[in-house]
């Protein structure tokens, strides 16, 4: 178990624990690397928290493994784990070793989709990224006054 | 739960399962279909990729292969992989089939086999997509491939009155995609097939070289079943079948779960000097046949899915999606060979592990395909373009292009690297030792055990297979299940749609005013 006390979340996290909902949102930080991003690391650990919670598979333990690795894989590198690093120091080493996804980093590196899905799965920076939502768009609309419903005409 | 008794029961509602299903069942035989996953009707489809991905997709989207550089996409729900699709749709190639009657020396019935897709694209209202429903960025891609010499070719979906709302790989909400959850499924319920969901297939129990019963589990409660039926039909996918055959100790002489292939694809991106909005449509309308090297396809995926797959990191990954309304993207999809093998799970309860790398030959062709793209992109008007390279690198002029061949020379180079398209694990051919399935879908070995999908395939297609798996399914009907497919079907959404429009039996439904 993690030598450290777990962060406060916003609420209580349903398939991973607090701790790894902690170093979940200490990787989000060095991935989206932006001083005000739309959404705060722990609400994109939670969102990944609920993802989780979504499914059932045999494979999902392994994204407990993924946590685990990138909190401590630092250790294999000479660093110390990825919760005790500062922020900056903390995106140097995704930069540095994450990136080019070779043996075991690679699978690590795993992680970094994982975030990326949370982070842009709670839709806070559509607006940021110019997308319009499909209930807004005029097109749209208008095919669905002509077909209501599939094979049936307005 | 209690046991329950059946004429043939059917493991999985993907593309052949569901097809089959629908055609014994209406032959009057007592049918029982199986789904792991969910129903999810159109209207508790949310345009929400993240949750979407987590109900749908089998292990959440995040199916990889042994070495974590391959992902391997498949669905998990009623409908399957077709629930995920763009519903793109083709037909057998040619090519491929003479392939397998040359080499592995199965010949399947031309005649039946061209009659089955005909009855398929008349099911799923397979038709040219609308050009009212093409994306924005479909035009520009559209000169850029014609300035190089390539012919734009439009894709075939199984759409009735789609709208373009470009969400079509985290299922339709609007019903409009004819995946197999709203066609054959239903069909084959209204002609008397009982369906279980979240109910898994653990375990195919044997007798001497007949099968006695399924161990069944709900995956919600845990509660175990069996079902004992006359025939057992495994139609769970090329990477689950072979999956559940190790698992019940069925190895065939080390046949099983060997000549895995893949359709591998690769995303490259561009950006445009000014707003596009490729998100305001179908995310695949054009493509170009390159084949037998490769199939480029267009391919803009909403936020989520664009960001998890745009090969850059960090602060360059986050401004760049800034630039999202100027934005579009292409797939380069390649057909490899197959070498790739779908093991025995190392414990008890576990899941199946998947071993598959790509060869140089075929990471060339990649490599072509991708640089093929680049170049349609700044032909197209765009300033930059991105190879889904693992170390960024951005193609703007001619010179860039020399850094791309170092770039893809393994696998583990690639970003966003994958597959949704497995074939094979449970091939069929005319020996016991070369393969897995007689010609007629019998495991050999077993007088009532059968396999019906794209694990039966000898080799990978090189384009989406959905259509072919159902037009197996068709072919299979009679060999499986003694019963041959109508000349025309008559059920289902489509079909209540022509009669009433008043169109003639295999007419594509369009919508109104549309040109196809």
């Amino acid at each position: 178990m993690w030598p450290w006390p777990a962060r406060p979340l916003p609420r209580k996290p349903t398939y991973l624990n607090r701790v790894q909902c902690g170093t979940v949102a200490r990787f989000a930080e060095a991935v989206i690397p932006v001083d005000d991003p739309e959404a705060t690391p722990e609400e994109v650990a939670l969102e990944l928290d609920r993802f989780l919670g979504l499914y059932h598979s045999r494979r999902k333990w392994r994204i407990k493994y993924v946590i685990f690795g990138l909190e401590f894989i630092p250790l294999a590198a000479g660093r110390p784990p990825l919760s005790l690093m500062s922020i900056r120091e903390r995106r140097r080493f995704v930069t540095e070793k994450l990136r080019t996804c070779h043996g075991l980093w690679g699978k690590v590196a795993m992680g970094k989709q994982l975030i990326l899905l949370a982070y842009y799965g709670l839709r806070r920076s559509d607006r940021r990224m110019g997308f319009v939502p499909v209930g807004q768009r005029e097109k749209i609309k208008r095919l669905l006054r002509v077909a209501p419903s599939a094979g049936v005409r307005g | 739960m209690d046991d329950l008794r059946c004429e043939i029961v059917i493991v999985g509602t993907g593309a052949a399962g569901p097809v089959l299903a629908y055609y014994l069942a209406r032959a009057g035989k007592d049918v029982v279909l199986l789904e792991r996953g969910p129903d999810v009707p159109a209207e508790a489809m949310k345009q929400n990729e993240t949750e979407m991905m987590g109900r749908l997709f089998k292990d959440g989207d995040a199916q990889m292969n042994t070495a974590c550089d391959m992902f391997l996409l498949q669905g998990a729900c009623v409908g399957g992989s077709t629930t995920l699709t763009n519903g793109v749709c083709f037909h057998f190639p040619d090519d491929v089939l003479d392939r397998w009657e040359r080499d592995f020396a199965v010949g399947l019935d031309r005649g039946r086999v061209a009659a089955a897709q005909r009855r398929v694209d008349s099911v799923l209202n397979v038709h040219d997509l609308e050009r009212e429903v093409f994306n924005p960025s479909t035009p520009l891609l559209e000169k850029g491939m014609r300035e190089l010499g390539l012919e734009p070719r439009y894709f075939r979906k199984n759409f009735l009155d789609c709208v373009g709302c470009g969400y079509c790989t985290v299922g339709c909400r609007y019903g409009r995609k004819m995946h197999t959850g709203v066609t054959w499924v239903p069909m084959a319920k209204a002609r008397g097939c009982r369906v279980l969901t979240l109910t898994e297939a653990v375990r195919v129990e044997t007798g001497a070289a007949t099968v006695t019963a399924l161990e069944c589990r709900n995956v919600e409660s845990g509660d175990t079943f069996r079902i004992r039926a006359d025939r057992y039909v495994l139609s769970c996918g090329a990477i689950n079948t072979p999956g559940l055959l190790l698992k019940s100790g069925i190895k065939g002489e080390d046949t099983v779960g060997r000549w895995v292939a893949f359709n591998v694809g690769a995303i490259c991106f561009a950006e445009f000097p000014e707003p596009i909005d490729a998100f305001d449509g179908d995310q695949m309308c054009v493509w170009v046949d390159g084949r037998p090297d490769y199939v480029l396809e267009q391919l803009h995926n909403p936020p989520a899915s664009f960001a998890l797959t745009l090969p850059l990191w960090h602060k360059d990954h986050y401004e760049q999606l800034d630039r999202y309304r100027c934005m579009t993207s292409m797939g380069a999809l390649v057909a490899t060979e197959p070498r790739g093998r779908v093991l025995h799970p190392p414990l008890p309860r576990w899941h199946e592990e998947i071993v598959f790398q790509t060869s140089p030959e075929e990471l060339d062709r990649m490599r072509k395909g991708v640089e093929a793209i680049a170049r349609i992109f700044l032909a197209s008007g765009a300033t930059r373009a991105f190879p889904p390279c693992a170390e960024t690198l951005v193609l703007e002029k001619e010179a860039d292009f020399a850094h791309l061949p170092s770039r893809f020379a393994k696998q583990k180079q690639l970003s966003g690297f994958g597959s949704s398209h497995p074939h094979g694990g449970c091939r069929m051919g005319v020996k016991a030792a070369e393969s897995v399935v007689d010609p007629e879908f019998r495991v050999w070995g077993f007088d009532n055990l059968f396999v019906c999908d794209a694990s039966v395939f000898p080799t990978s297609l090189g384009v989406n297979p959905q259509v072919p798996i159902m037009a197996l399914a068709d072919y299979a009907a009679l060999p499986i299940g003694g019963v041959e497919p109508p000349e025309r079907v008559e059920d289902g959404p489509v079909a209540e749609a022509r009669r009433r429009l008043g169109l003639g039996p295999d007419e594509p439904v369009l919508l109104p005013g549309a040109v196809s």
